[in-house]
């Protein structure tokens, strides 16, 4: 009887530390984060936490800085103040293929080259594991990491096509069967669903969602329509004015006041039950109030 | 057609290995027998067997007996020049092929960032004015050639470099731009050049491999192989180039230090190559192509096969300059031109490919 009342004790502890192990791991963390180029500020103060399993989106009218801020994260730029931590590294201290093996970018726009096979370029991805200068063949690994990320995504059929041959909303897969060959623990998403048909937008956003839970990763998105943004985001943030308005569930950020201020138009913001998401309608654009006129108004 | 997926990747890269085995092979195969074809060729006729006789007997793998004037031939006169076009002609055409995955332009080119004209001022500068001649002696010319080709791709490397980093369209205007003003200053050369200096400068601006000989050989060898291997090894970072810069750096690729690497080997291989046979146009243009059309355009294949391609081609464009009107010798730059041309856009139009690769 002893006994049976100990092992559930114990696999309890080892099961709550393999979650713990898991909860630490595959996380962005950014600290006191400014940008900017010699004068100019273009990000200040931020601050926030992305966890494993959780899709956070970017958001904010154009110019607030959401590039930027995706480049800072793939330290592509430099920050002039705070820190952004990888799996609680600094990111200015990893070498470029430690950073690739840790996040994956899916860029906004990526050369096709009719040079290349689909199998050739989700092969890439391979790139930062790969440690043979010479040898210009796969390893069996490599080979079955590769085929096994375009299952994932679902395109193994392509295999062989040429990159030109594909449409444009499978090439924007392929790209992600890149990333996934990567075997990244953090995934980020630059505008993903920019010119793609409603359905390759769904496909995408349900394809990254599921990659975030099955992979316990952590994504960060940045995505343009807010309805999708409130759909498949576990948590916004809300840049605005080189500054996060706002941040939390999609909820709490999308509220008509937040999107008056931040995007300058009057919208509605409803509840639909059957996406079980909140749903904006975009009414009018706010003419002629400038910032402090809003304030005069009480908003902010 | 397809079996399961598995199945057909797996495939693929058998068959992408045996693609590339067999056309490595065939290439080497016939690079062989080009060497041994372009040393028969001559005003004396030496036989292929005998060709390789001597070979042997020189590498001390067999004995045999022949005349003191045949080994002559083989070996001071014919294999140094023949070895030497080859080096350069392989040097030629990777860096041709890095050149153009580097810059992600089809128009690329090993003299695109000037060093030809660079080289050519150098070389004008011995000729013309005699400067360096006291120093380097009989080197002078490939001395200073040398010096002119990477002097210049100095310069241009840093106009082009802006906040640590080189943008690639930068670097080519500059290029463009530099070069232009060097061709002018050779051009103004000309202009103050004896006629016997105006017409060496003329021969060397069209390139032979008339002068090549053994002690070129221990120079040339070593600086195009390192040029070689050191490119090669480069391979996987242009593949990744190809998707564009951006995506290469998030893929792990140091992409500004990979670009300088590049040419830097580049610049190593073209120097060498401009300065012992003068200015060879179109092997570092259309042999990548070339290879591209009938191999594929994997940086694995793509630079070793260019490669090889390059050293059979201008091999036999040299056997045919110092044969087709023996005993002068036409600039070996005219030959390449004359029958490469013709090729590339008989090729072209029959694989009915464009050639936007990018």
């Amino acid at each position: 009887m002893n006994k049976l009342k100990i092992k559930p004790l114990f696999f309890k502890i080892i099961i709550s530390k393999i979650k713990c192990r898991k909860m630490d791991t595959n996380e962005v963390k950014i600290e006191n984060l400014c940008v900017g180029y010699k004068n100019i500020n273009i990000l200040n103060d931020i601050n926030f936490l992305v966890g494993s399993g959780e899709v956070v989106g970017i958001i904010g009218p154009n110019g607030a800085g959401k590039s930027t801020l995706l480049k800072t994260i793939t330290a592509v730029l430099r920050p002039t103040k705070g820190i952004v931590y990888l799996n609680e590294k600094d990111v200015r201290k990893m070498d470029r293929k430690e950073i690739a093996r840790t996040m994956a970018v899916v860029p906004q726009h990526t050369l096709i080259s009719p040079m290349f096979t689909v199998y050739d370029m989700v092969s890439m991805g391979r790139y930062p594991h790969i440690k043979n200068r010479f040898s210009p063949f796969d390893s069996a690994r490599d080979i079955k990491i590769t085929e096994d990320s375009m299952k994932m995504v679902g395109v193994e059929h392509l295999s062989e096509k040429t990159l030109d041959a594909v449409s444009g909303g499978e090439r924007q897969m392929v790209v992600i069967a890149r990333a996934l060959a990567q075997e990244p623990k953090i995934l980020i998403l630059d505008e993903p669903t920019s010119n793609l048909d409603v359905n390759h937008q769904i496909k995408i956003l349900k394809l990254v969602q599921n990659i975030v839970r099955g992979k316990n990763v952590s994504a960060i998105v940045v995505l343009h329509d807010l309805n999708t943004a409130a759909r498949f985001c576990n948590k916004l943030i809300l840049l605005h004015d080189k500054r996060i308005l706002s941040i939390g569930t999609p909820r709490e950020v999308l509220t008509i006041e937040n999107i008056r201020k931040a995007y300058k138009v009057e919208a509605e913001v409803n509840y639909s039950k059957v996406i079980n998401s909140i749903n904006i309608i975009v009414l009018d654009e706010l003419n002629g109030k400038s910032d402090d006129d809003l304030k005069n108004d009480g908003i902010s | 057609m397809k079996n399961s997926d598995k199945k057909t990747n797996r495939n693929t890269t058998t068959d992408k290995k045996r693609k590339y085995f067999v056309a490595l092979v065939l290439l080497i195969l016939t690079l062989f027998g080009v060497i041994i074809f372009s040393v028969m060729l001559g005003p004396v006729q030496i036989h292929p067997l005998t060709t390789i006789a001597v070979f042997l007997n020189k590498l001390g793998l067999i004995d045999a007996n022949w005349t003191q004037a045949t080994e002559i031939i083989v070996i001071d006169i014919r294999a140094p020049r023949i070895l030497i076009a080859a080096l350069v002609g392989a040097g030629l055409a990777i860096a041709g092929a890095a050149m153009q995955g580097l810059f992600k332009n089809p128009m690329a080119e090993p003299y695109i960032l000037g060093m030809s004209s660079g080289a050519a001022v150098g070389a004008a500068l011995v000729i013309v004015l005699g400067i360096g001649v006291g120093t380097f002696g009989a080197l002078s010319i490939q001395v200073m050639a040398f010096v002119g080709a990477l002097g210049t791709i100095l310069i241009v490397y840093s106009i082009a470099r802006t906040e640590g980093k080189v943008p690639v369209e930068t670097l080519l205007l500059a290029g463009i731009a530099m070069g232009a003003f060097l061709y002018a200053v050779v051009s103004a050369m000309k202009f103050i050049a004896s006629d016997e200096a105006l017409r060496n400068i003329v021969l060397w601006l069209m390139g032979s491999f008339a002068r090549s000989q053994w002690d070129d050989l221990y120079v040339v060898t070593p600086l195009i192989l390192i040029g070689i291997v050191g490119l090669y090894a480069f391979s996987r970072e242009l593949n990744a180039m190809q998707f564009g810069e951006e995506t290469a750096m998030y893929l792990g690729v140091k992409v500004e230090t990979v670009k300088k690497i590049i040419l830097i080997f580049a610049a190593l291989i073209t120097a060498t190559g401009v300065s012992h046979a003068g200015i060879i146009g179109f092997v570092g243009l259309i042999m990548p192509h070339v290879v591209r059309i009938l191999i594929g355009a994997d940086h694995h294949i793509l630079l070793p096969a260019s490669a090889l391609a390059g050293a059979i081609f201008l091999i036999l464009a040299d056997t045919l300059a110092r044969t087709i009107a023996s005993p002068a010798e036409i600039p070996v730059g005219i030959i390449t031109a004359f029958v490469g041309a013709p090729y590339f856009i008989y090729l072209m139009r029959k694989k009915k490919k464009t050639m936007s690769w990018w």
